[in-house]
């Protein structure tokens, strides 16, 4: 088993009445309530929480990709993910990832991972997500009738880049070069693993079991909504003989403390904010036309972090909620560890994305959690899937002790 | 006459759904954005033409959106079927998203086209006036934007559309069902739509009006809150031979609100 610290880099300072006042987190979040000395804090915050569960014994440490958007102000996850390349020495660095059909031309994230898997000595795991109809649609003005088709040629581009050895000509739809010829090639032979997030577009299923990409379910729904995706999945996984749990991730939500009454004092209020604030989404944002398939439509799966129209402020929810609910997991260690247990098995899932700092919660409280997560509870979750070979983590890293990268740095 | 023909383009890659009305010289039809059945202003113009109004890929019986990637493609496509349909010379007459493709096509065969009437068509952009993104609007929002009489029936249809009522809908039962098909019908027609209008709806038709040098009559509803009334003026200034007429108490939906009166106006633009 695999689990690795998923960090958004949540902007936590929104007012205590952003939810009535404002109709979206998301493409049109006031920009007046961005202040640039809170965003210092928080993305140096934030890089020191990664650093810090590296440091207490995560086995991967993961940052992603938004636009326009206050619960995650990582536009270019690729920054972060290179300060942590010189940061860590033996995690995987998951960037999960770079919304490859906004790239033009795509092979600028083929040369952004290459770099990032050298100068991590070869511990990039390459995420590829479609991204959200709020981060590519209308953040960044992509179609969503082509978006699709554009991510499947901007895939394929991206590998030959990696892949291949000679330089070679790609007269695509929607990009065209005649010398694709990528300097710096990636560390890993022949590419880094690929991580394809997936929100539960049923067509993403079929598409990672037959390139062989992981599968990692990222949504804030928790593990009930995720039984259903990851079942469905699994379904389509079995139907061509594959079962190794590796093939797949899942992004938990977790708090953990040492007893009911800290729990409650410490992380309700940082868990409300987090739902009730930040995935105040405008329900139009969320899903134009053609974003969605309408395999995915007809399955009945339909946007996931919307408020509703007319109905905007009217459905907070309670910590309690949320936990009952499964959107978060909160308790002690030993419940913690017991019920990520079943989440891990109910889900089969090898590798669990578990965020530990979210929503308004500060600093010194996300370092707890991350301790707590990582000292009492990872440690009795590992064993699981032990009769399984984890075929999407980085290979072959550089053995990198301390004195080959001060040499390295120029020491 | 009232008939409903379907006949394909492109070795199959197209089948386009194509309704008759009327007897008389025939008059070429493209419908907006929104499109309502029995349309009135179609039963209006079929009173002296054979109205000839074939459904937008993407809507109906029209397939092969898909393969429509830019305004090339969709000129050939309407050129290929005037040509199928033996229409030379003929009045045409475009609505909202089927204006933008009237004019687009005027523009590259202005010979076929004997009068252009363009009804609030999309295509240009105006930054002081940003045409209304209805795409991401909630149902009642779009409703007062597309009509005039938010009472009317038409706006309540719009303002009734089922919505997402969760995050997940069971196909099972009959709610399920019933939002589920509403929303594969938005994405169909919807999505063919994006293809023009995503995410701002100018595809460089200023560079080409100056080829519109037949009649054209620029029509728009004074209370359009789709495309402001101001960008009549914007096209009719870049075409040499255009007359600007704006219709009070009608809004996009001009052809619903004021079919009669609008009707009206084409006759009598197209026989003067």
């Amino acid at each position: 088993m695999k689990i690795e610290m998923f960090h958004l880099c949540p902007y936590r300072e929104l007012p205590n009445d952003f939810r009535e006042k404002y109709r979206s987190v998301w493409v049109d979040v006031p920009a007046h309530l961005f202040d640039p000395e809170t965003a210092y804090t928080i993305y140096n915050q934030t890089l020191d929480e990664l650093k810090f569960a590296a440091e207490v014994g995560y086995d991967g440490i993961c940052v992603n990709e938004h636009h326009q958007n206050a619960y995650g102000i990582m536009p270019s996850p690729n920054l972060m993910a290179s300060v942590m390349a010189r940061e860590t020495r033996d995690v995987a660095i998951i960037v999960m990832g770079n919304s490859i059909a906004l790239y033009d031309p795509p092979i600028r994230v083929a040369e952004e991972f290459a770099m990032l898997d050298c100068i991590s000595g070869g511990r990039l795991v390459a995420g590829f997500p479609t991204g959200t109809c709020m981060d590519t649609a209308y953040g960044y003005g992509v179609s969503p009738a082509i978006l699709r088709e554009k991510y499947a040629e901007a895939e394929d581009l991206i590998l030959r880049a990696w892949e291949e050895e000679d330089i070679f000509s790609f007269n695509g739809k929607y990009t065209q070069l005649r010398y694709v010829n990528i300097w710096p090639r990636p560390l890993q032979k022949p590419r880094p693993p690929v991580w394809v997030p997936g929100a539960g577009s049923i067509e993403t299923w079929a598409s990672c079991i037959e390139k062989g990409h992981l599968y990692a379910y990222l949504s804030y729904s928790g593990f009930k909504r995720g039984k259903k995706v990851m079942d469905g999945f699994w379904k389509v996984a079995n139907e061509v003989g594959v079962d190794n749990p590796y093939h797949a991730g899942f992004l938990q939500l977790v708090c953990v403390a040492e007893n009911e009454q800290q729990l409650q004092d410490k992380w309700a209020e940082h868990a409300e904010y987090f739902y009730n604030k930040m995935l105040h989404t405008y329900e139009g944002f969320s899903d134009a036309p053609g974003y969605r398939s309408l395999e995915t439509i007809r399955a009945g799966l339909l946007a996931q972090t919307i408020s509703r129209f007319g109905r905007e402020g009217s459905d907070t929810k309670t910590f309690d909620d949320l936990r009952e609910a499964g959107n978060i997991v909160a308790g002690t260690p030993s419940q913690v560890t017991e019920q990520l247990e079943k989440v891990i098995k109910d889900l089969r899932v090898g590798h669990l994305m578990i965020l530990n700092q979210f929503g308004s919660a500060p600093h010194e409280l996300a370092k707890e959690n991350i301790k707590l997560t990582a000292e009492k509870v990872l440690p009795n979750l590992r064993h699981l899937w032990s009769d399984y070979e984890d075929h999407w983590w980085p290979q072959n890293a550089i053995s990198r002790d301390k004195s080959t990268v001060a040499a390295a740095a120029g020491g | 006459m009232s008939e409903t023909e379907k006949i394909t383009l492109n070795d199959g890659a197209f089948d386009v759904e194509i309704l008759e009305r009327g007897e008389g010289a025939p008059l070429l039809y493209l419908h907006g954005v929104i499109r309502i059945d029995d349309d009135p202003l179609v039963a209006e113009l079929a009173r002296r033409h054979r109205v000839v109004a074939p459904l937008l890929p993407g809507f109906g019986g029209s397939t092969g959106a898909e393969h429509l990637t830019d305004i090339h493609d969709l000129v050939i496509y309407y050129a290929e079927l005037i040509d199928r349909l033996s229409l030379d010379r003929i009045p045409l007459v475009g609505h909202s998203l089927g204006g933008m493709f009237a004019a687009e096509l005027a523009a590259v065969a202005p010979g076929r086209i004997s009068h252009l009437v363009l009804m609030a068509p999309f295509g240009l952009w105006d930054d002081s006036a940003p045409t209304f993104d209805f795409f991401a609007a909630s149902p009642r929002d779009m409703a007062k934007a597309f009509y005039s009489d938010p009472n009317s029936t038409g706006a309540m249809a719009i303002a009734r559309a089922p919505q997402e009522v969760a995050t997940e809908v069971d196909p099972a039962t009959s709610e399920g069902k019933a939002i589920i098909e509403h929303l594969v019908e938005r994405v169909k027609t919807m999505s063919s739509a994006v293809r023009y209008l995503w995410p701002i709806p100018d595809r460089g038709l200023a560079r080409r009006l100056y080829r519109l040098t037949m009649p054209t009559l620029v029509i728009w509803g004074k209370d359009d809150g789709v495309i402001a009334p101001t960008y009549a003026e914007l096209f009719s200034q870049s075409i040499a031979d255009a007359e600007t007429v704006l219709f009070p108490g009608a809004a996009h939906m001009l052809n619903h609100e004021k079919s009669d009166a609008v009707a009206a106006h084409i006759e009598k633009f197209i026989t003067a």
